[in-house]
């Protein structure tokens, strides 16, 4: 039976936390945060796992029964809880509960096949009220096996998936307000200022950084077994995420979920700098009216990155580009334009701006077209 | 592992454990019943993390070994079983079982993925009769609440005691206690808060008059029985203080017949809005009157004789909770007490002259009445 995907880095906050526990001195609750799939819940599973262990050291022995369940994500008292999409139909809220849970079992039976699986999801996905009364039930019972219970919440921003519905955080505030003496709650969130203020001041951060890009690389070497010139390439486009370099891969096939979007950003990129408004609208057009939080958001995230890539390539700094398999062509596209190092801070503001309005759920198309006049006039300026 | 098993024999142990057997579960070992041979015979040991069940049936061992397999699987199978020995074997992680003509090979995990039981400790366990435990959850533990909202009224709470021991169930509506005297020298008090479909297997599989043990560890109760184990895991206490919601002071006292009583309320209760089932109870000196008005259906009266003798009170229920309560009394008459419109209401059996029991009380708040 498979399993969990190997730790990779974080030695100096693994460190710190194995002291905090052998001390006694660890808090019941924390938040992991810092930039989206550097391994924030593979840590909190390390940890969970280390709470658990029969015989901890500076790392959990690897070895117990408690950490051979934990790496198979079989441990009774180990509980990683993740933001799903809402179960299709309505029914009573016992019946969504069930789904729900049904939801994470499927997604958790896919993660203990395919431990290296890309966390990308194409539709909107948060947490639900129902999910965080069954996490809350569970915490009020004791251990089932060991002498504590961990609950991991990964993506714990969506605990409100859209502005004005606190419903699901509010259910587990009142957990962290009284806390049960033998129960652990990690939180991780890439963006903690999206967390409730109430939430937030109940947890001790822990600040997570991006891992050096050779370790990602050598990560995906041993892994997925890719070259390593590949493997380099896509290392220096998730900038030092394993998470977004595993979306960045083939998969079955098929580009990976990552790269589409690179390649949708990049045909935005292109849009903004043509000349032609016709050109902006049609580009407008090809993304749908609605779902802005989903895959439109990535994409948007993936523009900026192409923004500073061209303003580095503007400005003669080609050697930081990110994009490397695009040098050429932005290179092209940089004589072409007055000034595009200029442009570059507003360029980036711009597209900051649109993801806030991506955030409050504003239609794509108008977000888009409006992102891309913007864009348009500052590098024409 | 090799053995061999009456068909008999194999149907009563997994439908035993069956009910332990989570049908949905995050971790898919939960889903196999673990099967372990050795010198004493045969234990098949289900669970879902809250309740554990395991019990010994008698099989002819040739060869120790354990192995989980898929519980639900398994039990149809020992279902359309002809009635002939049954006989199972192991190689690896694949379960064989063989029966007159037909053998099947179903794929098992090994007992390693398996949760470990919990180390409860029946060296000082409590000991007690199977009958009288089943009457306290029988009477009580219709009353949990089964809201989300806090997690500790969804369990039972079972105080045990040097010279008595209770059970309380409530949902912040109603309430159930029954106590039970006890002979348990120097064990002092202790709470436990247990969830109730813990106590209905104990319930089913333990209602005979054998005395049972009680064993507990930090976080997990056990009840055993010759061969049969059930744990359940506790739930984080403390419970709350309910002997403060019990009125002390209540000084109007009704008798009534439970079964006019019921008859009456259940009337009633057609004519009474869907969202509150409210009733108005006017208690008069001999005579009780039921009325209900539902604006947008019509109106319901009745009129019921009681032995009440106190100044006249009008006083607003929820018939549905008035009902349930009713139905666990275990006598014809019932014993009402009240205070105040809105002060809580108790139920209690009045036991014929000579005959005792155990002392049981029911609590129901009542309903404000709109004049």
């Amino acid at each position: 039976m498979s399993g969990l995907a190997p730790l990779r880095g974080h030695e100096d906050v693994r460190s710190a936390l194995a002291r905090a526990v052998r001390a006694g001195e660890l808090p019941g609750s924390l938040l992991l945060h810092g930039p989206p799939g550097v391994g924030k819940q593979r840590l909190a599973l390390w940890l969970g796992q280390l709470l658990l262990c029969e015989r901890p050291g500076v790392e959990p022995c690897g070895e117990c029964r408690s950490c051979r369940l934990s790496l198979h994500l079989q441990h009774p008292d180990l509980h990683w809880f993740f933001p799903i999409e809402r179960p299709k139909g309505g029914g009573s809220p016992e019946k969504l509960a069930e789904g729900m849970e049904e939801e994470r079992a499927r997604q958790l039976a896919q993660i203990r096949e395919q431990p290296l699986r890309t966390l990308v999801s194409d539709k909107p996905i948060g947490f639900f009220i129902q999910q965080m009364q069954t996490l809350r039930r569970v915490t009020a019972s004791r251990p089932a096996m060991g002498s504590r219970k961990v609950f991991v919440i990964g993506d714990a921003e969506l605990l409100v998936p859209q502005e004005s519905s606190p419903d699901a955080a509010n259910v587990l505030l009142k957990l962290l307000e009284e806390p049960p003496a033998d129960t652990t709650v990690l939180l991780t969130a890439s963006d903690p200022d999206e967390l409730l203020p109430t939430i937030r001041s109940r947890l001790l951060p822990i600040r997570v950084r991006a891992l050096p890009a050779d370790d990602v690389a050598r990560f995906l070497v041993e892994q997925r077994g890719i070259s390593a010139d590949a493997a380099n390439r896509v290392a220096r486009l998730a900038q030092g995420s394993i998470g977004h370099a595993l979306g960045f891969l083939p998969d079955g096939g098929e580009p990976g979920p990552l790269e589409k979007r690179r390649a949708d950003a990049r045909l935005l990129l292109d849009a903004a700098a043509s000349p032609r408004a016709e050109a902006r609208f049609a580009a407008a057009l090809r993304v749908g009216p609605a779902g802005a939080r989903g895959v439109f958001s990535d994409v948007l995230e993936l523009l900026a990155v192409w923004v500073r890539d061209l303003a580095a390539v503007a400005a003669g700094a080609a050697e930081t580009v990110v994009n490397v398999d695009a040098l050429p062509e932005l290179e092209a596209l940089a004589a072409r334009l007055p000034d595009a190092s200029a442009a570059a801070p507003r360029m980036v503001r711009l597209v900051e701006e649109a993801r806030t309005l991506a955030h409050g759920n504003v239609n794509p198309q108008l977000t888009l077209a409006n992102l891309l006049r913007g864009l348009s006039e500052a590098l024409s300026s | 592992m090799k053995f061999t098993i009456t068909r008999d024999n194999l149907q009563q142990g997994l439908a035993s454990v069956a009910a332990s057997i989570p049908t949905r579960t995050t971790l898919p070992v939960l889903s196999n019943i673990l099967i372990e041979a050795d010198g004493a015979g045969v234990r098949m040991s289900g669970t879902d993390l809250d309740i554990a069940v395991s019990l010994q049936v008698a099989a002819d061992v040739e060869e120790e070994g354990a192995l989980t397999v898929p519980a639900k699987k398994l039990q149809e199978l020992a279902r359309e079983l002809p009635e002939n020995p049954v006989r199972i074997s192991t190689k690896a992680d694949r379960f064989e079982l063989a029966c007159g003509r037909a053998s099947f090979k179903l794929n098992g995990m090994p007992r390693d993925e398996f949760p470990t039981f919990p180390a409860v400790d029946f060296h000082d366990a409590w000991k007690l009769s199977g009958q009288v435990l089943s009457t306290l959850i029988h009477q009580t533990s219709f009353a949990v609440s089964t809201e989300e909202s806090r997690p500790i009224l969804n369990g039972v709470l079972w105080q045990l005691g040097d010279r008595e021991m209770r059970m309380v169930a409530t949902n912040g509506h109603r309430l159930a206690v029954m106590k039970q005297a006890v002979n348990f020298p120097g064990a002092g008090r202790v709470d436990l808060i247990i969830p109730p479909k813990a106590l209905a297997q104990v319930e089913r599989l333990f209602a005979g008059g054998e005395e049972i043990e009680v064993g507990r560890s930090e976080n997990h109760l056990g009840f055993r029985q010759g061969g049969t184990r059930i744990f359940t895991r506790l739930i984080e206490g403390p419970y709350p203080n309910y002997e403060q919601v019990i009125p002390k002071d209540n000084d109007k006292h009704a008798d009534a017949d439970k079964a006019g009583l019921i008859q009456a309320l259940r009337r009633m209760s057609v004519v009474a809005s869907e969202q509150t089932h409210r009733v108005r109870l006017s208690f008069n000196p001999g005579l009780l009157r039921f009325s209900v008005e539902s604006p947008d259906l019509g109106e319901a009266r009745e009129e019921l004789e009681i032995d009440y003798q106190g100044e006249p009170l009008d006083i607003g229920f929820n018939a549905a909770y008035l009902l349930e309560v009713l139905r666990y009394i275990p006598t014809a008459e019932v014993h009402l007490t009240f205070k105040a419109p809105e002060r809580a209401a108790t139920l209690e059996p009045v036991r014929p002259e000579g005959e005792s029991g155990p002392d049981y009380l029911c609590l129901v708040m009542p309903l404000r009445l709109l004049e």
